[in-house]
């Protein structure tokens, strides 16, 4: 049975208006623009066209500007095969390590996560434009959003005793540092993300899915959901190298469409790799957090578009003039 | 061959060896290839600007918006080592490339 207008109708409205935003790359559009009035001046100062005329003939010699924004948009969406192969690289890291059994050794963690680091703060200075840049950073960002969430989680804990009127075993500094760590961890990934979202929110995606997957994997570990640690790491080295694929595929592709497409079907099938053998409720809590970012992926470029709408508007009939 | 294929296969080497000498933008690009080729080469739009976005995508080119002589701003493209370097690599193979067709056409020509 078909939907009614009531609901298709805004939604393909929104979809639309998110579809016309991440189009309208505005660098592209102004300096496809800007080549039409360089013509149309070569026209009227070289041939002595008047400015209409001379316009008109610009825009006729040009072509079809939508082909070739559409074209362009396509390359400037597509990564190169390095991009590619260094965008896969930390997720197959992640893979390594589970199916090695070292993910749960210290210094594998620790040297994988500094790795994480270091390549991610080179790529945001050196290469910030590029998409691999976010996959690294997605790693080297988890142990900063665990500390911050573990600091808030043990800090709630401890307040809690203090109103039960439980023993306290907490100096006044460990209160601040854990508060502080906490907000820090926690705010720095707000903040990132919000501004991921706004430049790039597939880059932004990027960077949430394997944080998201990864705490998944640890809470599905610790509710003690498999029979034993070998089946754990097997069980994460397929889900982790599957993604290695997953990020891969969304670098190469051109279309955003299809880039969405990708990201959105990987949570699920993510879902039921890790999920096999877990209880009802520990199904739906992980539901819940896969779903995060799915609704991410379909809110994120409307709230950009719905933001960006002005200054697209700003520009747009700058490209038209005569 | 056409000549429309022929500069298919040739654009990147020859908007490569016109950045090597110095940054340019996507008009002043056209009327460079033209004048240069005495009008033989009539590059169109949808081939500049999809050849220099992808060759920025692969780290040959760098784009950057700066003021033009004129005044005005525009979107202009430099070489980058990477590009220099496959300029070079594409030069020796069109050098090859050229000289053993020559060999052949001259040859039968005689």
């Amino acid at each position: 049975m078909p939907f009614p207008n009531s609901i298709t109708a805004p939604i393909q409205a929104l979809t639309i208006h998110a579809l016309a935003r991440l189009r309208a790359r505005r660098s592209v559009l102004r300096e496809l623009a800007d080549h039409i009035e360089d013509r149309r001046d070569s026209l009227v100062h070289e041939q002595g066209l008047p400015p209409g005329e001379a316009y008109a003939a610009a825009v006729r010699a040009f072509g079809n500007p939508r082909a070739v924004a559409t074209q362009l948009e396509r390359i400037r969406n597509q990564g190169s095969w390095l991009d590619v192969a260094l965008g896969a690289i930390p997720s197959l890291i992640v893979s390594f390590l589970f199916a090695t059994h070292r993910w749960y050794e210290r210094e594998w963690i620790i040297g994988a996560a500094l790795l994480a680091m270091v390549i991610s703060s080179l790529g945001v200075f050196l290469f910030s434009g590029r998409a691999w840049v976010y996959s690294w950073l997605s790693y080297a960002l988890f142990p900063v959003l665990l500390v911050g969430v573990v600091s808030l989680a043990t800090t709630g804990y401890a307040a809690w005793s203090v109103l039960e009127g439980s023993h306290v075993a907490r100096d006044p500094a460990s209160w601040v540092l854990s508060i502080g760590l906490g907000l820090a961890g926690v705010g720095v990934m707000i903040t990132l993300l919000v501004w991921l979202s706004k430049k790039d929110w597939i880059h932004g995606m990027l960077v949430v899915l394997p944080i998201t997957l990864l705490a998944v994997a640890l809470l599905v570990f610790d509710q003690g959901a498999y029979d034993t640690i070998t089946q754990a790491g097997t069980h994460n080295a397929i889900l982790f190298g599957a993604f290695a694929f997953v990020v891969a595929a969304t670098i190469r592709m051109g279309d955003r469409l299809l880039k969405i497409g990708v990201l959105a079907t990987a949570l699920p099938l993510a879902f039921l790799i890790i999920s096999n053998g877990m209880d009802i409720g520990i199904r739906i809590a992980v539901t819940v957090l896969v779903s995060l970012p799915a609704l991410l992926l379909i809110i994120a470029p409307l709230v950009v578009s719905i933001h960006d709408a002005e200054a697209d508007e700003r520009f747009e009939p700058d490209a038209q003039r005569q | 061959m056409s000549e429309r294929e022929l500069l298919k296969g040739s654009t990147d080497p020859l908007l490569l060896a016109l950045l090597s000498e110095r940054p340019m933008y996507g008009y002043e690009i056209l009327r460079e290839v033209e004048r240069r080729s005495d009008g033989y080469f009539n590059m169109k739009e949808g081939t500049l600007y999809p050849a220099l976005h992808r060759l920025e995508r692969d780290g040959l080119v760098e784009g950057l918006w700066r003021n033009a002589p004129s005044g005005q701003y525009r979107r202009y493209y430099a070489i980058s080592k990477r590009g220099l370097q496959r300029l070079e690599q594409r030069r020796r193979e069109w050098f090859n490339f050229s000289r053993a067709v020559n060999l052949i056409i001259a040859d039968s020509a005689s």
